[in-house]
């Protein structure tokens, strides 16, 4: 079980690191916020996978309150791309 | 005012979820929160458009097993698209679907299952007439990403739809597929 | 292992793959449109997965709903917040990538406009 958890957390980390290259070299603000997004939702992954390897799920109240937070980010910064334009 | 009940019955939902315990205390403060959200912010603006005329259980189920079945299949898609780097696979376009069904529910249902599924993404809605822009990841023919979205409009009305807005979208799929298959002889 | 842990460990694994993927397509192509349909989709169907792997390996059932409820959560905003996106880098004028093959929303924006 531990391995699994392991390989799990291994590709997450590998998956945000990617996410973060791409915050970085994304050429537009839009390809910045989508980076962003899917780097909330790996957090949130890792989150669930170590309640998983626990069994305790103190930490899920945050599942849901990063998903909204996430959410409400993305459209807020996309309402802006709207009316700045593309950078 | 349906819409405004099935808000606060979701509302409600979640708030007893999150408070983990299904107390009358839980309940009663869920539906006043839920009371005061609905309020303080309508789901409807000015004057209210028609909207979904029925709801039949049994064909909604079949949607969403539809829904997921393409879920999966276009995931998997994906999937091995990014893992074998064949680049000149990927040919995007931007389709014009024009829609039948009125109300804002089946649209806003459309759009939804649109942007969910991979490989297509609601971009633009335009009212009066209907139309919806689909971002296509893998194009290859226009006609059928058509029929595909026109598909899922009549799917959706199924579950949701009055039978005149059925009939004239089965009507619209028919005259789409023909164009299809003329296209190819 | 149970069979509960087996069961969990492919849910687990098959999401957090998901994720790798997402994050892999977010790199691979060339235009933001083709990387919203990568990102965005896949991690929500990876969330999903990761949420089923760990609701069966939780103690307690109050997780299990909190788990499932930020899944679902996901799926209702993940493809409005898609959508936003999209529709906000195209308004603004985000170049497509070279390899579209049509744009219709171009030529009926040019033609109502001339």
């Amino acid at each position: 079980m531990s391995t699994v958890i392991t390989v799990c957390l291994a590709m997450l980390g590998a998956a945000g690191l990617l996410c973060v290259v791409r915050l970085v070299r994304g050429a537009s603000l839009a390809d910045r916020v989508v980076a962003l997004d899917t780097l909330l939702i790996v957090i949130v992954m890792g989150i669930a996978v170590s309640a998983a390897r626990t069994g305790v799920g103190t930490f899920l109240d945050l599942l849901i309150v990063a998903a909204l937070i996430a959410f409400i980010g993305t459209v807020t910064v996309a309402r802006h791309i709207e009316q700045r334009g593309a950078r | 005012m349906r819409k405004r009940l099935l808000a606060v019955a979701w509302l409600l939902v979640v708030w007893v979820a999150l408070w983990e315990d299904l107390s009358v205390v839980n309940v009663l403060s869920g539906l006043l929160v839920a009371g005061l959200l609905t309020t303080l912010f309508p789901l409807e603006r000015g004057e209210p458009r028609p909207d979904a005329a029925r709801f039949r259980p049994l064909r909604a189920l079949r949607l969403l097993g539809y829904f997921l079945r393409k879920l999966l299949e276009a995931n998997a898609i994906v999937a091995w698209e990014v893992i074998t780097p064949s680049n000149e696979g990927v040919r995007e376009g931007i389709v014009a679907v024009p829609l039948t069904g009125a109300s804002d529910t089946v649209i806003a249902i459309v759009a939804d299952m649109i942007s969910l599924t991979p490989g297509t993404l609601t971009l633009e809605i335009e009212r009066d007439p209907t139309v919806l822009y689909v971002h296509v990841l893998h194009l290859r023919d226009i006609e059928h990403v058509r029929a595909e979205v026109l598909r899922l409009e009549v799917k959706v009305l199924e579950a949701f739809g009055s039978q005149e807005a059925i009939d004239e979208a089965r009507r619209q799929l028919a005259r789409c597929e023909a164009d299809l298959r003329e296209a190819r002889p | 292992m149970s069979v509960a842990e087996i069961v969990a460990s492919v849910f687990l694994l098959v999401g957090c793959a998901f994720a790798l993927l997402a994050a892999i397509g977010l790199q691979q192509f060339d235009d933001v449109f083709a990387r919203i349909h990568a990102a965005t989709k896949a991690i929500t169907l990876g969330l999903l997965l990761v949420a089923i792997g760990a609701s069966l390996l939780v103690d307690q059932r109050g997780d299990v709903v909190k788990l499932l409820l930020a899944a679902c959560l996901q799926f209702v905003t993940a493809p409005v917040a898609a959508h936003m996106v999209g529709r906000s880098a195209y308004r603004a004028g985000t170049e497509l990538s070279p390899k579209t093959l049509v744009d219709e929303l171009a030529e009926r924006r040019r033609e109502r406009g001339a």
